[in-house]
């Protein structure tokens, strides 16, 4: 069976590495260890930042301001929309509420917030809505709650009055019933009366239409004397006068005398008309005392028409008066009913509506996811290129020679650090070319910035790189090393998860994780042109940060190059363990020369069975006489005589592994 | 003598844990000359070439290094406090070749030349010079992982040596080389020692150490057991000398009771081969040959070894071993042959 033997082979080797066994056995466990303590103990502490821009400070701003800081985020006001936006491009804070102007509860209307937030910061964006979209559905549902309480209250109260006007609305119709009654009966008592009477004196007509026939005479006798004198008059002038006139006057005088005919006649017609109108006044004094006889009935009557009707009208005048209330309470129960019947559903379930604006397009969103992912590129080539190199250098037969040339290990460790830097600096200058050409990211916009600190990152990183090429053994442990811990400082950044929803400890840890400090520079450098002299605190930490790193590399560096030179001690501790073999002469089996029992352990293991059977020929054994002459142990020499390779190879492997733990005691 | 030192070594001592490799030892080494140390595995040889350029810090005393000018006037410097100078002068050559598996030879060399400050003109005519040295020029844009085990070790020994090193130091140079490739390396050794680089090497071939070094340390237990030219030491450790006949039909069960107690310090078959180790050869070859004759043995070869470093390593660690544990059949002998 090969297969549990090889899975028990690789198994002892894994573990036998300390470097690998450490990755293997400690490296999840660190992860798991950080990502547990990352997520847990802090989430009530979220520490997003919040800025808030309202036109009108309004109570309910107030009161959705306190329930934020309530809720643990840090909450600033801002002057204008522009302000707050702005920040949330420089990470300054994570969101920005933006309330409508005159944010407040008013029937059927729907308020709307608008979350401004950074859609590059993907990972944050929905802890954000979440948080905040949370907090607002606990005052939406609350004014809700208001809302619908007002609407209810409002039904109560209509039921109320209209009961009560019920009431009043039955007394109105009692009395309106009377007024009706009432009023049928007064039109019928004046439907029998005659109204169509003459009041006039007639004897007073009759007598001065007599008298009139008298002024008749005289006026026709003043007339016809007028008319005379006027005739006389023109007759003199006519003969005073030229031809011309003389017409003039004859057409006056001819018209004279028509009208003293005409009025000669009137006055002859007018007693015969007198008498006539006295006859016909005579008629109507008749029919006059008729009409007075009705006209008694209809004044009885109507003063009793007037006093029902009077009647009615008082009743009239109350229920116009109750209804007139009733009218102004049922409008204002149809105004308040008009108000809840208005009411949007959605605006009794949801007064208060939210939305998300992002503050960046979708270009944007590359611009802003861009710096992350070249730092990100930078931190594992940084890791892996420089821990290769390094353990490469370190495992190769070269290491003897490279720690013994009259170079310093200082400048080995620099020109380590140089070549790494070359191809890693040629590499980001080819991304950035290519991202030039296919993608819209403004990465020349302040390149002078942005390349110094893609510089600051390669160096960071290839130290560290360099650091975990020293501390491992082999080039795969020293690939999953820079694997893990690039993997751990991913996980403690923005990138894959936010950090606003971890651990308090592990925030301020993270603040001083490379990553995230070198991508947020980045960032600022390639979007919001930041200059360097604004940032002298980061520039400083990273740089201090670089010189402390190339010194633990350096000490590092001796360290290793101690073990190295130790190492060699060891093997040479075993070489001065050998003289008590005292193996003076080789012996020589085939092409090869056995110098202590470590080779002829070797050899045998190596021999093939028909080779050891010519060692053997004629049944004698020059291992087991070399053994006892040259090494001096007789024992062993005994142990030796087998004709059996294998049982040899065990009693050899045996003694060897007994003289080792022997010397580790020793040690 | 004593009058260019280049290292001087006063007391030191160095322990891993509770095994005290190296006991107070004090040694001068001259400038110019190619001085090797021997001693059995362990017993503070690389210990001490590490101490010397200071890879490791002694326990006790201390090692000085004297750069001298190019008017002959000397500059010491301990070599722990001064790392960058002592290092400038020196190349070393470890045990396990030290270089980039994937840079060609020539970038190789053109690095290590940058490593020690030199300039471009200086780096590209060492190089030239020690491919040239080194036999490697032909391979110079051959990939380092693609060299041969001797070319890789040449290699490393041209790193060490590509920015003129005053001293060059050699831990055990020809490990696991073949014979002819550890020939090529002594051969390079010399070459580079007649460019007056001081050589300091160790190395378990010891008889080849004899014609190469001018002179010779023997570790023994952490301690520095003597210091001499490889003819003073021989001369002081050993005049045993090693007889190997070779008869047909080769019974020499009957011969080797009549040898023993004449003057003969041991007697062995080998094979073939009747080995007889004395430390009067003549006499003993005239008998030999004698008894032979008389049992009707044809004597086909004989073999006269004289005394070499490898008895003078016996001698000191107190060892009257066989020359070799052979488990394959013998390898043929270089020297002394008859």
């Amino acid at each position: 069976m090969k297969g549990p033997a090889v899975i028990a082979k690789n198994l002892k080797l894994l573990f036998r590495s300390r470097e690998t066994a450490f990755t293997i056995i400690f490296g999840p466990l660190l992860i798991i260890l950080l990502v547990s303590a990352a997520y847990t103990g802090g989430s009530e502490d979220k520490a997003l930042l919040v800025g808030v821009y309202a036109p009108d400070y309004t109570p309910l701003v107030d009161e959705m301001f306190t329930a934020l800081q309530d809720k643990g985020y840090l909450v600033s006001n801002y002057g204008s929309k522009e302000d707050c936006t702005e920040l949330i491009k420089t990470s300054e804070i994570h969101t920005c509420v933006i309330f409508p102007e005159d944010f407040e509860l008013k029937d059927n209307e729907t308020k709307e917030v608008t979350f401004a937030v950074d859609y590059s910061r993907i990972n944050l964006v929905y802890e954000i809505i979440e948080g905040l979209s949370a907090e607002f559905a606990v005052q939406s549902t609350e004014l809700s709650e208001d809302l619908a309480s007002d609407v209810l209250q409002r039904v109560a109260l209509a039921q109320k009055e209209i009961s009560t006007q019920l009431q009043a609305g039955a007394e109105i119709e009692q009395r309106m019933s009377d007024v009706q009654e009432n009023a049928m009966e007064g039109r019928k008592r004046l439907g029998s009366v005659n109204v169509n009477v003459s009041f006039t004196d007639l004897k007073e007509i009759r007598g001065r239409v007599t008298g009139l026939s008298g002024i008749i005479t005289e006026v026709k006798t003043i007339g016809i004397d007028a008319i005379d004198k006027a005739e006389e008059t023109l007759r003199e002038v006519k003969g005073e006068t030229e031809n011309e006139t003389r017409e003039l006057i004859d057409e006056v005088l001819d018209d004279l005398l028509n009208k003293s005919d005409t009025i000669r006649q009137v006055s002859d017609d007018a007693p015969r008309a007198v008498e006539e109108v006295s006859r016909l006044i005579d008629e109507a004094a008749l029919a006059i005392s008729k009409a007075k006889e009705s006209h008694i009935k209809l004044v009885n009557a109507s003063a009793d028409v007037e006093k029902r009707l009077t009647d009615a009208d008082k009743e009239l005048g109350e229920s116009l008066k109750a209804l007139t209330t009733l009218r102004g309470k049922l409008g204002h129960i149809d105004s308040s009913l008009r108000n809840v019947l208005g009411l949007e559903a959605s605006s009794v379930a949801s007064p208060i509506t939210t939305k998300i604006e992002a503050v960046n397009t979708e270009e944007d969103n590359l611009a802003f996811t861009y710096p992350y992912v070249l730092m990100l590129v930078i931190m594992f080539l940084g890791f892996m290129l420089n821990s290769s190199l390094i353990v490469m250098d370190k495992i190769s037969t070269a290491a003897f020679r490279n720690f013994t040339t009259a170079t310093r290990d200082e400048y080995h460790i620099l020109y380590s650090f140089f070549t790494t830097f070359l191809i890693l600096l040629a590499q980001i200058l080819v991304i950035l070319l290519v991202s030039f050409l296919f993608v819209t990211v403004p990465l020349f916009s302040n390149f002078a910035v942005s390349l110094v600190i893609i510089i600051i990152a390669i160096t960071l990183f290839s130290f560290l790189g360099m650091l975990v090429g020293y501390l491992t053994g082999t080039q795969e442990a020293a690939m999953i090393a820079s694997l893990s811990i690039g993997s751990v400082l991913l996980f403690v950044s923005n990138l894959v998860l936010p950090l606003e929803a971890m651990n308090a400890v592990v925030k301020v840890l993270s603040s001083y994780n490379p990553y995230v400090v070198l991508s947020e520079l980045l960032k600022q450098s390639m979007l919001f042109d930041l200059k360097l002299i604004d940032i002298p605190g980061k520039m400083s930490l990273l740089l201090v940060a670089i010189v402390i790193l190339f010194m633990f590399v350096i000490a590092i560096q001796r360290s290793v190059k101690a073990k190295f030179f130790k190492r060699r001690s060891k093997d040479l501790k075993k070489t001065a363990f050998t003289p008590r073999m005292k193996p003076v002469k080789p012996l020589v089996i085939g092409d090869r020369e056995v110098q202590d029992l470590f080779d002829l352990l070797e050899a045998l293991d190596s021999m093939t069975r028909s080779e050891f059977e010519e060692i053997r020929k004629g049944g004698k054994n020059p291992i087991s006489a070399w053994v006892r002459i040259e090494i001096g142990d007789k024992s062993l020499s005994r142990k030796l005589k087998t004709p059996s390779k294998e049982r040899m190879i065990l009693t050899l492997d045996k003694y060897l592994k007994k003289l080792t733990k022997k010397l580790q005691k020793e040690q | 003598m004593g009058q260019h030192l280049v290292f001087d070594i006063k007391n030191i001592s160095k322990s891993f844990g509770n095994n005290h490799v190296l006991k107070g030892i004090s040694l001068g080494i001259e400038k110019g000359e190619v001085i090797g140390m021997i001693g059995s595995s362990g017993a503070g040889k690389t210990t001490l070439l590490n101490l010397l350029v200071g890879f490791l810090a002694p326990e006790k005393g201390v090692v000085h290094f004297t750069e001298w000018d190019a008017n002959g006037h000397p500059r010491i410097f301990n070599v722990l406090k001064k790392p960058m100078i002592v290092n400038k002068n020196y190349g070393f050559a470890a045990q396990t070749p030290s270089f980039y598996e994937k840079l060609t030879v020539r970038e190789n060399l053109e690095y290590f030349g940058k490593m020690y400050n030199l300039g471009s003109k200086s780096i590209r005519a060492n190089v030239d010079i020690l491919l040239k040295l080194m036999g490697l020029k032909a391979s110079q844009y051959v990939t380092a992982r693609d060299l041969s085990g001797g070319m890789k070790r040449r290699l490393d020994m041209a790193c060490a040596m590509v920015h003129n090193p005053a001293v060059l130091i050699l831990d055990e140079p020809t490990a696991d080389l073949d014979p002819v490739l550890r020939n090529q390396i002594w051969e390079i050794v010399k070459r580079i020692n007649m460019r007056g680089t001081t050589v300091i090497l160790s190395s378990h071939h010891l008889n080849e150490l004899d014609s190469l070094c001018n002179r010779i340390a023997i570790l023994k237990d952490g301690h520095l057991v003597d210091i001499d030219t490889p003819d003073k030491l021989k001369l002081k450790y050993t005049r045993m000398q090693e007889i190997l006949i070779e008869s047909y039909p080769g019974s020499y069960e009957k011969i080797i009771p009549q040898m023993k107690g004449q003057d003969i310090t041991g007697i062995s078959q080998e094979g073939t081969y009747l080995t007889i180790r004395t430390e009067q050869p003549e006499k003993i070859i005239r008998k030999v040959l004698t008894l032979l004759e008389r049992s009707g043995e044809q004597l086909l070869d004989i073999k006269l070894n004289k005394p070499n470093l490898d008895d003078v390593f016996v001698t000191i660690y107190g060892k009257k071993t066989k020359k070799k544990q052979k488990a394959t059949p013998a390898e043929p002998k270089k020297e002394g042959d008859l």
